[in-house]
């Protein structure tokens, strides 16, 4: 006999009952797809500030499976609740075109101008003529400092060359035939492909542009003195290449183009494709953007660090400088005067004069020439006090522009007017040093020099010239040198720690060593009486060489063999990680809780986990009471709590949808209620003897109108065997929290988001901050914003997961309504050590 | 000068330290060790902390005395406590010298896990904000109150403590 099944909406129960398995099943292909990419997008997090070595090709795949995870929990999303959370999609293109376009800088060259005057450039433009070109613009045209007159070359020129002489594929075929690892090899490769360059016809109608551009400079400035300089699309600011091309300096009319092809040429000698290499763009197909600059007849030249980049506990200015051009300077060839100037006023703190017995100044008929310094000057500054303060100066306006650590390059004519050369970004290493108590007394120092990149090497001393080949240098070796030379970042990544008798800290090799994380030390006096072979430890964070291997100081952390840390993949995660990471949709309550408000994948990933929770339980209620599907939680703890199982039938019709503690059977939830119970939920208060009824607030900061105000402790979870999602109101605030433990560590997390209270702005906030502590001691990590806090423990095995379960059910109870009491930061302090005692935190 | 009212004098409620009730002795003595209450320029430490329900409704206050007299040791304890005046009455009961100092130094711990609401007293006499300075000293030596909640509609938005008062009294006659 037919039976006829009850209809619900008009639908028959077995189509609904379907309709709700459908989706169970899309909501948890969501959920998974959600802590995916909650995952990925913490594990970018973690190379973003951690020590592991990751490549250009991890980042690309990340946001590729980003991207994929997030499109998959918007379908499933739309098909759990309604088609406009399709419009979900649309944002998560936009982010992904900003991803996309960041991408594109690393690939090719942007359609420009040929040639382009620097004062109509600024810094965005980098992508078009390389940073060097771009960097100069901004000083000149955003800041209003002085620089040179000149113009730049753009990429777009240069891929113009390439391809008029069909060049890209015959660099690419020879590019791939090169082992890094053998010298000959490098400097074949290179010969061949520099000679392709320099030999291939610049055409016509941009030649006769270029030697326009050149004419009318010289019109302009009076005179013929003009320099080229490499300015390559993602130099500086995405690694900083530094002194790894060709500059020419003097360079007269008639050799404009040579000097043009041999620029370019630059990006391809031993070195610089070394370096390219190593950082592991294997396309490395950057396009080669080229500054023309006015000559400055330079008396002095130096380089200005807005702040030491060695110490970042030290935030003094330093200062290098030499007599005549900057050259020898950036090469380590000459070692400069150094002044150390306060930060904040520009007091003069220190001043190391030394003998600067030459000096590199401009030859009447083009190119430069080596002379001597006459014998009285050799010891006098290379620059006036009166020129340091105006240096200071410029250099606080740059940084404070910027926002960031600068390395500026500078000249200073006859007529002691000051020019700036080059800006870019500087990489600040902090030194962390080691206790120098810790080393055997018997250690014997052998010598001492000044620290330009900080850490503990420790090898055989090998004494290096730039004729030899890299392959007969012993891997692990601690490299002594003269003085810095072009070819030595071949052997940065086989040393592991390197030494040098002349050269400071601005040179471009301690840049090199600090990108490479070499200790390394220059000035080092004595260095060629110490024979190969001979065993040395250099502590470049204490600025001592000792004899013999010091255990005690070497740094377990370090890998054997010093390998560079990417700062390309670096530098590229730090530009996408915008688009991705930060959180702006904070809680759903929130009037901006909306999907056009996503601004970043994280963003998008938060709307859409939320609104599936809020479809489950939205569809959940909308059954009816006859066809609930949740359950009710049964406990002594007095929150209404709603249960809806994933792997479990929902309650029979007719049955009470009653379920304990026991018969969940959730360690999870289990562990969480344990921690509430052992702190105890406070008893409901008897008001017998009160004599004025309790008394409402009636101050407006104290009433919590941003959101829901409503006073609540109704509470809803979503369990199965290996997942627990709670979402409690305990009066004012929100909590959530969410958790998977399963057998399989690397999928593991807990993550806690809290919000709100009732009580006003900044009590609220000091509480968020207290927690913020206490989570960041239990191993979690944090990010807050206001009175809202949310915090991810990943990694770690199940047992360890529901131990912390618990401990926050403790903590849930301890912090209720504790921004109640935070009344300043003496009681927040005392809570902190409290809770820290409490909870058997040391 | 226009006279002043309790609304003017008072310490905006968000100013003055609150706890809830089921916060611990302990916890309310940390907070009234902690806070800091600045009036004019003059810091003090509260002498009193308002109590509050989940609600955000004041419940009451709990003084220093109060949670003396919580912490007193339930076995030293023979007179019903709101009859007492004195601290542990320690000259009537003789027998008090042969307990180790330990021993109560241990109870004093304990109790200090009781809860606030146990010792607070309730509220029984509060202001209005138009109240004249003359009413504001009637309510409180009346009593004997060091702090009253001042209420506006009906709703509670600042206290007033006796030094508070004094204070303006003070600006009258000096």
């Amino acid at each position: 006999m037919p039976v006829t099944l009850p209809r619900i909406a008009g639908a028959p129960v077995e189509e609904i009952l379907k309709g709700i398995r459908e989706k169970f099943n899309r909501f948890q292909t969501l959920l998974e797809n959600n802590s995916r990419t909650l995952k990925l997008i913490s594990d970018l997090e973690d190379k973003l500030h951690g020590q592991a070595r990751f490549d250009v090709d991890y980042i690309r795949r990340s946001v590729q499976e980003l991207r994929h995870n997030i499109g998959n929990i918007i379908d499933n999303l739309a098909a759990i609740g309604r088609d406009e959370y399709r419009r979900l999609e649309e944002r998560l293109a936009t982010v992904c075109s900003y991803i996309d376009s960041d991408f594109a800088i690393y690939n090719s060259a942007v359609e420009d101008d040929f040639i382009i005057p620097l004062e109509r450039l600024d810094r965005s433009r980098a992508v078009s003529v390389g940073s060097k070109s771009a960097q100069l613009g901004e000083l000149k045209s955003k800041i209003g400092l002085p620089v040179p007159e000149g113009f730049a070359i753009s990429g777009w020129a240069y891929q113009h060359f390439i391809d008029s002489g069909d060049l890209s594929e015959r660099i690419k075929a020879l590019l791939k035939k090169v082992d890094i690892q053998r010298g000959e090899d490098l400097k074949a490769i290179s010969a061949q492909i520099r000679s392709l360059i320099t030999s291939a016809q610049v055409p016509a109608g941009f030649a006769g542009m270029l030697r326009n551009a050149y004419s009318d400079l010289v019109q302009r400035i009076g005179h013929p003195r003009i320099a080229l300089r490499s300015s390559a699309v993602g130099e500086d600011t995405r690694y900083s290449f530094a002194g790894q091309y060709a500059t020419f300096l003097n360079v007269p009319s008639a050799d404009i183009i040579d000097r043009y092809r041999a620029v370019l040429a630059g990006k391809f000698t031993p070195q610089a494709i070394y370096y390219a290499l190593s950082q592991q763009p294997v396309e490395s197909d950057f396009p080669m953007g080229v500054t023309c600059l006015e000559m400055v007849d330079a008396a002095a030249a130096g380089v200005v660090y807005t702040q030491h980049p060695v110490d970042s506990g030290n935030p003094n200015m330093v200062i290098s400088a030499v007599f005549g051009l900057g050259k020898h300077l950036v090469e380590g060839r000459l070692t400069p005067d150094v002044f150390l100037l306060a930060r904040e006023d520009g007091c003069i703190l220190s001043s190391n004069i030394v003998r600067k017995p030459s000096m590199l100044v401009m030859h009447p008929e083009g190119g430069t020439q080596e002379v001597a310094v006459p014998a009285g000057n050799q010891l006098l500054p290379a620059v006036s006090e009166d020129e340091l303060i105006q240096l200071y100066r410029y250099a606080r306006r740059i940084e404070a522009h910027y926002n960031t650590p600068r390395d500026i390059e500078f000249a200073i004519d006859r007529q002691g007017r000051i020019f700036l050369l080059q800006c870019r970004p500087l990489l600040v290493l902090s030194a962390a040093p080691t206790a120098s108590a810790a080393v055997d007394l018997h250690s014997q120092a052998l010598a001492r020099g000044s620290p330009v990149c900080p850490g503990v090497g420790s090898g055989p001393i090998h004494h290096w010239t730039p004729e030899q080949d890299i392959a007969a240098l012993p891997q692990g070796c601690v490299l002594a040198i003269r003085h810095p030379f072009p070819g030595i970042i071949t052997a940065l990544g086989r040393i592991s720690a390197l030494v040098a008798e002349v050269g400071g800290i601005a040179s471009h090799m301690a840049t090199l060593t600090r990108e490479y994380h070499i200790p390394t030390l220059v000035g080092v006096s004595g260095l060629s009486e110490l024979r190969s072979g001979r065993c040395v430890t250099v502590d470049a964070d204490n600025s001592i060489i000792y004899d013999g291997v010091v255990e005690a100081i070497l740094k377990p952390s370090r890998p054997p063999q010093a390998s560079p840390a990417s700062e390309l993949s670096l530098t590229m995660l730090q530009s996408i990680m915008p688009h991705i990471a930060p959180l702006n949709l904070l809680h759903p309550a929130d009037p901006n809780f909306k999907a056009e408000n996503c601004q970043t994948l994280h963003d998008i990933t938060r709307f859409a986990h939320q609104k599936a929770m809020s479809e489950m339980f939205a569809s959940a209620y909308k059954m009816g009471k006859k066809w609930k599907i949740c359950y009710r939680l049964k406990s002594d703890i007095p929150l209404l709590v709603d249960v809806i199982f994933l792997d479990r039938q929902p309650p029979r019709r007719g049955k009470r949808a009653i379920i304990t503690e026991t018969q969940i059977n959730s360690p999870m939830l289990t562990a969480f209620w344990a921690g509430m119970r052992e702190e105890g939920f406070p008893a409901k208060l008897s008001t017998g003897s009160q004599v004025v009824p309790p008394l409402a607030i009636g101050h407006p900061e104290l009433h919590y109108s941003e959101l829901e105000a409503e006073y609540s402790t109704k509470c809803h979870t979503i369990l199965s065997r290996e997942y627990m999602f709670l979402s409690l109101r305990m009066g004012y605030h929100f909590t959530t929290l969410e958790a998977l433990c399963t057998a399989e560590r690397g999928k593991n997390y807990i993550r806690f988001q809290y919000k709100g209270g009732g009580a006003a702005i900044d009590r609220r906030t000091a509480r968020i901050k207290l927690l913020a502590g206490i989570l960041l001691d239990l191993g979690f990590e944090n990010r807050s914003q206001g009175d809202f806090l949310d915090a991810l423990y990943a990694y770690h095995d199940c047992q360890e997961s529901i131990g912390l379960l618990k401990t926050l059910g403790r903590l849930i109870l301890l912090t209720k309504q504790l921004d109640m009491a935070l009344s300043g930061e003496a009681i927040t302090l005392w809570y902190q050590d409290y809770f820290r005692r409490r909870l058997g935190i040391s | 000068m226009v006279a002043k009212r309790a609304g003017d004098i008072m310490i905006p409620i968000d100013k003055y330290p609150h706890i809830p009730y089921w916060f611990t002795l302990r916890q309310a003595i940390a907070a009234l060790e902690k806070s800091d209450i600045e009036v004019e320029g003059r810091h003090s430490l509260p002498r009193a902390l308002l109590v509050f329900n989940e609600q955000y409704q004041l419940l009451g206050t709990v003084r220093r005395r109060d949670i003396l007299r919580g912490l007193e040791p339930k076995f030293l304890r023979t007179i019903p406590a709101p009859s007492r005046r004195q601290f542990f009455e320690v000259s009537t009961d003789i027998d008090l010298l042969e307990i180790s100092e330990g021993k109560i130094m241990k109870a004093i711990q304990e109790q200090a896990d009781q809860l606030v609401s146990e010792v607070m007293q309730p509220i029984m006499v509060t202001l209005d904000a138009n109240d004249p300075i003359s009413k504001i000293v009637y309510k409180m030596v009346g009593g004997d109150h060091t702090l009253l909640p001042v209420l506006s509609d009906g709703k509670i938005v600042g206290v007033i403590r006796s030094v508070d008062i004094f204070h303006e009294i003070a600006k009258i006659l000096l």
